[in-house]
């Protein structure tokens, strides 16, 4: 089976170490993995600015890059949602191109339970207690909910049970710099409602970025890492 | 050009291009008075989680007997136009009763319409007075079990067909009906919840059995 | 005490998180009851079929609005009541003005309606030497203490139990130490003076039914009721759009209403109000009057993709589940409607650019749409309204040509990467702050930290 990656503009700069175990992660599944080096940005942060004509621009580089693709898997739910949920109505004079590319794209672990259906990848979380952030474009626009809880399970970890576990993080792309303030407080009601755990999770760079900033801010000692990495530890090899 | 014909105009306007949304019709898909088939105990229950209290007898005249006894433990008393009938039957007149008015009285009776199963919910009418159903911090509402309805659409065509006592306009509603689903309540404080906080606090629905 | 316009957002939703922290906690805790609530009560139906129904007979009603605003005055003169129309909030308040002079009125008993305070009656009828109180008992807290409501369905719910014990030992003297129900009986004395003292009785109107000329009002503590039946005049102010077309219809809007609000299965009190006393009634207003209100919903109506907001039956579902809701309230929103319907009439009712910055006041995570008795399409609308900000330039001009010197470089891979790369060699906790949408970020948080060498450079060298 072929796969290409799309890293994400977020992903190449901040968690480039996580996209790189995606790649081992769908290798060790048996997938031949190729990155197309045209690859830049879907497009979300111009379009959920309101700014369509600057997301269409980049939603067509986006759709070239991947037009021969038999499957596009990408470490983040948001900018998935961007392609499977938002870009036939952006492309309508390519309506047909953008549903099939909307068609053959998943976030990671939607791809690895749903296309290639995996269960067990290893075990390699055993004695692990994590927490799992849903993303919300991951949980909303995709249905994306139990897919890594049952990966991250299989592999050994306890996933806690966490009660703002699907409450948005206050991350929202430009969000976050436009109104600091109620975003910050957003991220802190996550914070003071976290278990004890080893590690936070999510599919999703820019929550963990969000999370992990205010974390830190409240010299927290516990990780924020992408479901990507975490799960390539599942695998134990 | 009045405030009418420009607001009107303006809506116009707006949908000159606008497509119909047809309507649905009713709704079809489960409702919660298709959850039982009895309606008189769908209503008792809906009635008791609201807060409400519910009391049932076979005739009248044991109805209007308990509520006597229920209401001799209060000072005062309001009665409801359409109620006074159903207090009296069977007693003899005026030997305990000594009506006030309802802003000063602890207790009021009254007679519901009917009432719904699905929502619990007595159905009140103004024939009745709409003082007595809501000044006294205790309200007691006699209910004829043949009129306790499934769903509220159908007490609303209930409502609407009955020529109600001293309503002169036939087929239509009455002017004000108020549909009371148990004890008033807030959490307005401190989102703690409270009863009685305007309306009554208390409110018993006293079942007839036979018609 | 009033609203000042959305414009201060940013600053009020930040003193507010920094001055008042108990607001954030109390919202917080009431909203996960609303929440906890309402799931718990769409549980026990059918409720994506009902909320299907419910969309399609509200877009019927707007779509069809000028002929059920026709039935609906029609049917409520055939009834007794007196119908007026209001193209603005001016024009109601002077409707308002004359029916108080004309029945020589001097006390008026309030019951909740948001559109009343859209409106701003209360400080017009003071102004007219009308004695004006508000009776459901968050609306009389928030009026004791002098500040608009912070929610739609609960007024107060930015208050602590606390607050309440505080107000009312300094109104009333009553000891600090009591509770709900003792403050409460205190708030039922002191109101039901004023209720059978009133000579008008104010309300809104959640349904107004075409089909019979009803005006149907749901509540929890009785106070529409007697505000409704006690004094000699009744006025209801009723927006246009709340219009459903039969009798039938609110059968299933009360119930639905009703779970989405608070998750009860109907509110403890529904009333229907066809008009006033009749001969055979035993008591009731003598008058009912409807004022019908336009006030910018015609101009919501006019927008090809926003009208579907018009649907709302202000449940408030959206703001108890809105995640940047929950952090403030709705006072920083500046105007009557907060939350997410808040930010998505705004725009249509006041102008975009008297709304801003609230379509940007999401993180559109979607958790309202979800939630939507009605099935508004709220985040869909947060960025229509995005949309139309951005072609009227009103946002940041530094924001903009960001975005535009970002598009072309995406357009360019090499570009791109290049660009990256020397992002990537500032940094961004001490540079962050010279940067114009970094400084905002890192007043807040700890800058991004970027990853040593970029994904694409370790696809080049070779992943192993
Ligand atoms: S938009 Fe929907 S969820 Fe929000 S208040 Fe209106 S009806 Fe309720």
């Amino acid at each position: 089976m072929k796969a290409a990656l799309f890293a994400t503009c977020l992903g190449d700069q901040f968690y480039a170490d996580a996209c790189a175990d995606a790649v081992r992660l769908l290798r060790y599944a048996g997938v031949d993995v190729d990155v197309p080096q045209s690859q830049t940005c879907c497009g979300q942060p111009a379009y959920n600015a309101g700014r369509k004509p600057e997301a269409i621009r980049m939603a067509y580089q986006t759709l070239d890059t991947f037009d021969s693709a038999d499957y596009v898997v990408l470490p983040s739910g948001s900018c998935a949602g961007m392609i499977r949920c938002f870009y036939p109505d952006l492309m309508n004079n390519e309506l047909e191109r953008a549903q099939d590319l909307a068609a053959r794209t998943y976030e990671l672990s939607h791809f690895l339970v749903e296309v290639l259906g995996i269960r067990d990848l290893g075990s390699g979380l055993k004695g692990k207690r994590i927490a799992y952030h849903h993303s919300c474009h991951a949980l909303r626009e995709l249905g994306v909910c139990d897919h890594p809880i049952s990966l991250l399970k299989n592999c050994g970890a306890e996933v806690v049970s966490w009660e703002a576990d699907e409450e948005c993080c206050g991350f929202g792309g430009l969000f976050s710099a436009k109104l600091p303030e109620v975003s910050a407080a957003m991220a802190d009601r996550k914070l003071d409602t976290l278990p004890g755990v080893d590690f936070v999770t999510s599919t999703d760079g820019g929550c963990l970025l969000q999370l992990s900033g205010r974390g830190d801010r409240h010299r927290l000692s516990v990780q924020f890492r992408h479901l990507a990495s975490v799960l390539w530890e599942g695998v134990g090899l | 050009m009045t405030a009418r014909s420009s607001i009107l105009d303006r809506v116009r306007i707006a949908l000159a291009n606008r497509e119909v949304v047809a309507h649905p019709g009713s709704f079809e898909g489960w409702r919660p008075f298709m959850h039982s088939g009895n309606p008189t105990e769908q209503f008792t229950e809906m009635f008791e989680k609201a807060g409400g209290e519910v009391v049932s007898f076979k005739t009248q005249a044991e109805a209007s007997l308990w509520v006597r006894g229920f209401l001799a433990d209060f000072d005062s008393l309001s009665v409801g136009e359409l109620a006074r009938g159903r207090l009296n039957e069977d007693a003899e007149p005026d030997k305990w009763i000594e009506e006030t008015d309802p802003s000063a009285a602890e207790a009021g009776a009254s007679l519901a319409f009917g009432a719904v199963a699905e929502t619990g919910s007595l159905i009140m009418t103004p024939q009745d007075g709409r003082r007595a159903q809501l000044l006294p911090p205790v309200h007691v509402v006699f209910l004829d079990q043949a009129k306790i309805y499934k769903g509220l659409s159908e007490g609303f065509v209930a409502l609407k067909n009955e020529v109600l006592p001293g309503d002169n306009e036939s087929g239509g509603l009455p002017s004000a009906v108020g549909l009371h689903s148990g004890p008033s309540k807030s959490a307005d404080i401190g989102q703690v919840l409270v009863k009685g906080v305007h309306g009554p606090g208390r409110v018993v629905a006293v079942i007839i059995e036979s018609a | 005490m009033s609203f000042s316009g959305p414009k201060h957002y940013r600053v009020e939703s930040a003193k507010s998180l920094k001055d008042r922290p108990s607001v954030r906690a109390s919202v917080t805790s009431a909203t996960d009851t609303f929440n906890a609530n309402r799931s718990d009560a769409y549980s026990q139906i059918d409720s994506d079929l009902w909320r299907d129904w419910a969309r399609d007979v509200k877009s019927h009603a707007l779509t069809n609005l000028d002929q059920y605003l026709e039935q609906a005055e029609t049917q409520l003169l055939a009834n007794g009541a007196k119908v007026h129309w209001a193209d603005t909030a001016h024009d109601a308040l002077r409707l308002l003005e004359e029916i108080v002079r004309d029945h020589g009125i001097s006390t008026a008993v309030k019951a909740k309606s948001m559109l009343s305070e859209e409106l701003g009656i209360n400080e017009h009828l003071e102004d007219l030497g009308v004695h004006v109180r508000e009776t459901d008992l968050g609306e009389y807290i928030i009026q004791l203490i002098g500040e608009p409501p912070s929610h739609i369905v609960g007024p107060a719910i930015h208050r602590s139990l606390e607050d309440c014990q505080r107000l009312f030992h300094e109104k009333f003297g009553t000891p600090l130490d009591d509770g709900p129900d003792a403050l409460a009986a205190t708030a039922r004395e002191a109101l039901r003076e004023e209720f059978l003292a009133a000579d008008l009785g104010i309300s809104g109107g959640n349904f107004l039914v075409a089909e019979t000329g009803t005006v149907a009002l749901i509540e929890n503590e009785g106070n529409i009721r007697l505000s409704t039946s006690l004094p000699r005049v009744h006025i209801a102010l009723v927006g246009i759009e709340k219009i459903v077309p039969r009798l039938e219809d609110v059968s299933g809007f009360v119930q639905l209403t009703s779970r989405a609000a608070t998750g009860q299965p109907i509110g403890n009190f529904f009333s229907l109000i066809q008009g006033p006393k009749r001969d055979g009634d035993i008591d009731g207003p003598e008058e009912v009057h409807v004022i019908l209100v336009d006030n910018g919903r015609t101009r919501l109506l006019a927008d090809d993709k926003a009208w579907e907001a018009l649907r709302c039956v202000r449940c408030g579902a959206c703001l108890n589940i809105c995640p940047v809701y929950r952090q403030t309230g709705g006072h920083p929103y500046g105007w009557t409607y907060s939350g997410p319907i808040g930010a998505i009439i705004a725009p249509g009712m006041l102008g975009i650019e008297e709304a801003m910055p609230l379509p940007y006041a999401s993180s559109l995570c979607g958790a309202c749409v979800d939630e939507c008795p009605v099935r508004i399409p709220i985040p869909e609308l947060l960025l229509h309204w995005r949309e139309k900000a951005v072609e009227k330039g009103l946002t940041s001009a530094i924001e903009s040509a960001g975005i535009k010197a970002y598009t072309k470089a995406a357009e360019r891979p090499a570009i791109f990467r290049a660009a990256g790369a020397m992002l990537r060699h500032i940094p961004l906790e001490a540079g962050g702050r010279a940067l114009p949408i970094l400084s905002d970020w890192v007043k807040e948080r700890s800058a991004p930290k970027s990853s040593k060498k970029s994904f694409m450079q370790q696809w080049k060298e070779g992943i192993e």
